[in-house]
């Protein structure tokens, strides 16, 4: 089945990975801008990673027939630093001519502190200003809950955000609804130990249904694995559930997202025979 | 976890409990299994009594007695007790526009 991975940090994963996401059907994938494993020392470095997101990437996606769409912001970890983000978030602005960019993200919290909130309030400027779609981290663990509420707290606090044009990622049992019900999308990620597994996802699905979800692996530098969305088709096969809705969830469910972005280039996608 | 929205029926519908429970049944003794072998490695290092009022350790034992219980969505359960509290007036920063 064709899938999409909405949310994949290619950038720390190797050609190989690509080459066997493509052989599971991956048609397109889509990377945020997040935390490198290390503090970057200027904005400058920010802006090398930009052009990596922008240029690099896709070509090194084109060769297995994959569609690279990317986000762009400094992350919530490097949030923390004020002055540093305010230089990031002017860099922004000049890679937002590119139609393979979909909007600002992951923004987000990490530690739920008052400088994070601050950037991810001048970030949601930014998009507002420049029109463009919004991808939301939500803290990890024990930060989760209380971080999703900030979060929605401020996104139900700026009037001019529209709810179907957010993305509110990583969400879980206990914050899935909150998302929902705000009228936002949602992602689930599968991820080892921190995150949500196959099968606690497909619960989810059945809990609440599959308008406005979708399922990413955010495989990155850490242990984390790329064919994450292969095995929630399989899960949900497992589980006797419909072509049609496994379809929905990981193919088109994202692209219905992606759509509304709007340099939205309609791809050259492949065909399911 | 909030009941989905009547009026748009979830096409996923739940395994059936009997099946389900025969085809997990190893599944769920093995994770028992290790769970159980887990809280033996701690007792072995012999300083219970150092951990008593460690919170991680309250907190295992909070999550242990929810899974005993009636309650439904247990996963939900699970993660709220896990989560640092909430307040509502925390101070939000303001939109510039
Ligand atoms: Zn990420």
């Amino acid at each position: 089945m064709n899938y999409i991975d909405p949310h994949i940090h290619m950038i720390s994963r190797v050609t190989d990975d690509y080459h066997r996401m493509a052989r599971c059907g991956c048609v397109a994938i889509s990377e945020p801008a997040f935390w490198a494993g290390f503090d970057r020392g200027s904005a400058d470095g920010f802006r090398d990673y930009f052009h990596h997101l922008v240029e690099v990437e896709p070509k090194r996606a084109a060769q297995f027939g994959i569609q690279h769409y990317s986000w762009l912001c400094i992350n919530a970890k490097e949030a923390e630093n004020v002055s540093l983000s305010r230089d990031v978030i002017a860099l922004i602005p000049e890679f937002l001519t590119k139609p393979s960019v979909l909007g600002i993200g992951e923004i987000g919290l990490n530690k739920n502190t008052p400088n994070e909130a601050t950037i991810f309030q001048e970030h949601m400027d930014l998009a507002m200003k420049t029109d463009e779609l919004i991808l939301i981290h939500t803290p990890h663990l024990e930060d989760k809950l209380k971080g999703t509420r900030m979060i929605i707290d401020m996104l139900k606090n700026d009037p001019r955000v529209k709810p179907h044009r957010v993305c509110v990622d990583h969400v879980e049992e206990h914050t899935v609804r909150l998302a929902l019900d705000g009228g936002f999308w949602c992602g689930m990620t599968l991820y080892p130990t921190s995150k949500c597994t196959p099968s606690r996802a497909v619960d989810i699905l059945e809990m609440v249904g599959l308008d406005r979800i979708m399922a990413n692996s955010a495989g990155d530098w850490g242990k984390s694995d790329p064919l994450a969305v292969p095995e929630l088709i399989l899960e949900m096969r497992r589980r006797g559930h419909p072509e049609s809705a496994i379809k929905k969830v990981v193919h088109d469910n994202p692209l219905e997202f992606f759509r509304q972005s709007s340099r939205w280039q309609e791809p050259a996608l492949r065909n399911e025979s | 976890m909030t009941l989905p929205n009547p009026l748009k029926p979830n096409p996923l519908k739940p395994s059936h409990t009997k099946p389900l429970l025969d085809q997990q049944f190893l599944e769920i003794r093995c994770k028992i299994l290790d769970l159980a072998a887990q809280l033996d490695r701690l007792t072995r290092g012999g300083e219970m009594a150092a951990i008593e009022s460690d919170p991680k350790w309250i907190l295992i034992q909070k999550g242990i007695a929810l899974l005993g219980t009636n309650r439904p969505a247990k996963a939900q359960g699970v993660q709220e007790l896990f989560s640092l509290c909430y307040d509502p007036n925390w101070p939000k920063p303001s939109p510039r526009f």
